[in-house]
């Protein structure tokens, strides 16, 4: 299995997002309405490490995913990426350090590409490796993964949903990125698929050091995977810290609720 | 097939006048007749298939290219430009197509150019609003906004990504289109507005013919009427065709 050299540290923290605000406004005239999507978030990702980031629907998981990737451009505050800010236009080198996995694998690939040409148009577009190496390249890619490398000439309709969250990690990873964003990436799948995608993360981390914001509203899997978690709660993070304390003592009140709904089977 | 070949298939030039001839039944010379001025009714048709599925397929071909260009664009950046065409698209669909099309071929003058303009000018609307909706459709979803988090360019996006997902409904669309373009250059010609003698074309001819049902000679207007017929039934039946095998590959 090949591996990439990740950049030098610059920092202890991979990402830093200071004090980032979202507004959306909704309606017209007298029913318009501001809505606050976040409200002043902070969040540090140590380098290497899985970050979780927890919270009921609404709360700002996603859009704070979106601030992340670019995806979302109207906010303030600031983002810094490895020791540097990152503007809100983002060139094709800072959008490659940041890749993310969306939560619906049956929309997150190209239907009208196979997985071959979805990943050889990244590794052209970015450079990568040279042309003639982009067919090695994605056989490494697919052995990261864990897939068949006769699934490269496949088209997404044919494979399952847990092989395309597959496929959407490897063209993430195709970026060699030093920070992937999982956005609620196994809540679309089957417990058992749910697993091998959750341990590949967690391999990720370990062989290539590569760090995680893992969005996920199942608190065991937040719990067995992550070093770190934040708790969101209607666009603030009410809490953040070792995964295991928050768990054992948790200091917020939302942070008590949220756990203790958790479904406890009695036998 | 009949109308790219029609040079060798037919016996007699379309435009030949045997006056002592007219008006005849078949026979072996002329399989279909002639008509009042001797001319092969046979030939005729041939080449007026050439003139009028020509036309109508060219007709389809400048209004599906700009309107889905137009249509992409629009749907995927949005903005005030998109608002701009989109309601110069609702003026041009506001008028009925037929009325629109008279008139720009009255400005426009007789003759294929013309027709052909005027259909492209009213009809590529159609195009842009069904690219520009299945576009609007395609943006949402996760697999474009994973190129842009992919740091792809926008116009790679557009053409690679946007495109060959949004355009299978207006390639399904021109198929029905050039149907109805024959509907319209045919009408127009019967009216005397489109193809110019000597040019042969099926609406002529079946105007033409006209003149000669009350003398019981039905053939000058009946086939001509069934070759349109036929023409736009076997081309909806392409158009299916195209469609089911592109909608299987999704």
């Amino acid at each position: 299995m090949s591996t990439f050299q990740l950049a030098q540290p610059a920092s202890e923290n991979i990402l830093e997002m200071r004090d980032i605000r979202v507004e959306f406004s909704t309606g017209r005239g007298n029913d318009r309405r501001k809505i606050v999507a976040l409200n002043g978030v902070d969040l540090s990702v140590p380098r290497g490490t899985i970050h979780g980031l927890v919270g009921e629907s609404g709360s700002g998981k996603s859009t704070l995913a979106r601030v992340l990737t670019a995806l979302e451009r109207s906010f303030t505050g600031t983002v810094v990426f490895n020791g540097d800010e990152l503007p809100v236009r983002r060139t094709k080198e800072q959008r490659r350090h940041i890749q993310m996995v969306f939560q619906d694998p049956y929309s997150s690939l190209d239907p009208r590409m196979t997985i071959r040409q979805s990943l050889a148009e990244l590794l052209r577009v970015h450079r990568i490796v040279q042309s003639r190496d982009i067919g090695t390249r994605c056989l490494e890619l697919m052995d990261q993964v864990q897939l068949p490398a006769r699934a490269l000439d496949s088209y997404p309709i044919s494979m399952s949903g847990g092989q395309r969250q597959r496929v959407a990690i490897a063209k993430a990873l195709a970026l060699e990125p030093s920070l992937l964003v999982a956005d609620e990436a196994v809540s679309a799948l089957d417990v058992s698929v749910q697993a091998g995608i959750v341990n590949l993360l967690a391999d990720l981390r370990d062989e290539l050091g590569l760090s995680v914001l893992f969005i996920a509203h199942d608190l065991a899997v937040v719990r067995n995977l992550c070093e770190n978690v934040a708790v969101m709660y209607r666009g603030n993070i009410v809490e953040d810290g070792d995964t295991e304390r928050l768990f054992t003592e948790p200091r917020d009140q939302y942070t008590r609720t949220l756990l203790s709904s958790i479904p406890r089977i009695r036998y | 097939m009949a109308a790219v070949f029609a040079p060798f298939l037919t016996p007699h030039d379309p435009t030949a006048m045997d006056l002592a001839n007219t008006l005849s039944g078949p026979t072996a010379a002329h399989p279909l007749g002639t008509d009042n001025l001797g001319r092969d009714t046979w030939s005729r048709l041939l080449f007026g298939a050439r003139s009028d599925l020509g036309i109508a397929a060219l007709a389809v071909v400048f209004p599906f290219v700009l309107g889905t260009i137009v249509g992409a664009l629009c749907g995927y950046f949005g903005g005030w430009c998109d608002t701009l065409i989109m309601r110069i698209a609702d003026v041009v669909s506001a008028f009925p197509f037929f009325v629109l099309v008279i008139t720009l071929v009255f400005v426009f003058g007789n003759g294929p150019m013309s027709i052909f303009l005027a259909i492209s000018l009213v009809s590529w609307v159609s195009y842009a609003r069904i690219v520009r909706a299945e576009t609007l459709v395609v943006r949402g979803r996760d697999f474009i906004q994973s190129c842009e988090t992919g740091g792809l360019g926008k116009a790679r996006i557009v053409v690679r990504h946007v495109l060959p997902n949004t355009i299978t409904q207006a390639v399904v669309f021109a198929m029905s289109d050039v149907v109805s373009n024959i509907g319209v250059i045919v009408t127009l010609s019967y009216f005397g507005l489109g193809i110019v003698p000597p040019t042969p074309d099926w609406g002529q001819m079946i105007s033409d013919g006209q003149q000669f049902l009350a003398s019981g000679n039905y053939a000058l207007v009946l086939i001509p009427s069934a070759a349109v017929i036929l023409a736009s039934l076997s081309l909806t039946f392409l158009g299916d065709g195209i469609a089911n095998a592109l909608r299987a590959k999704r």
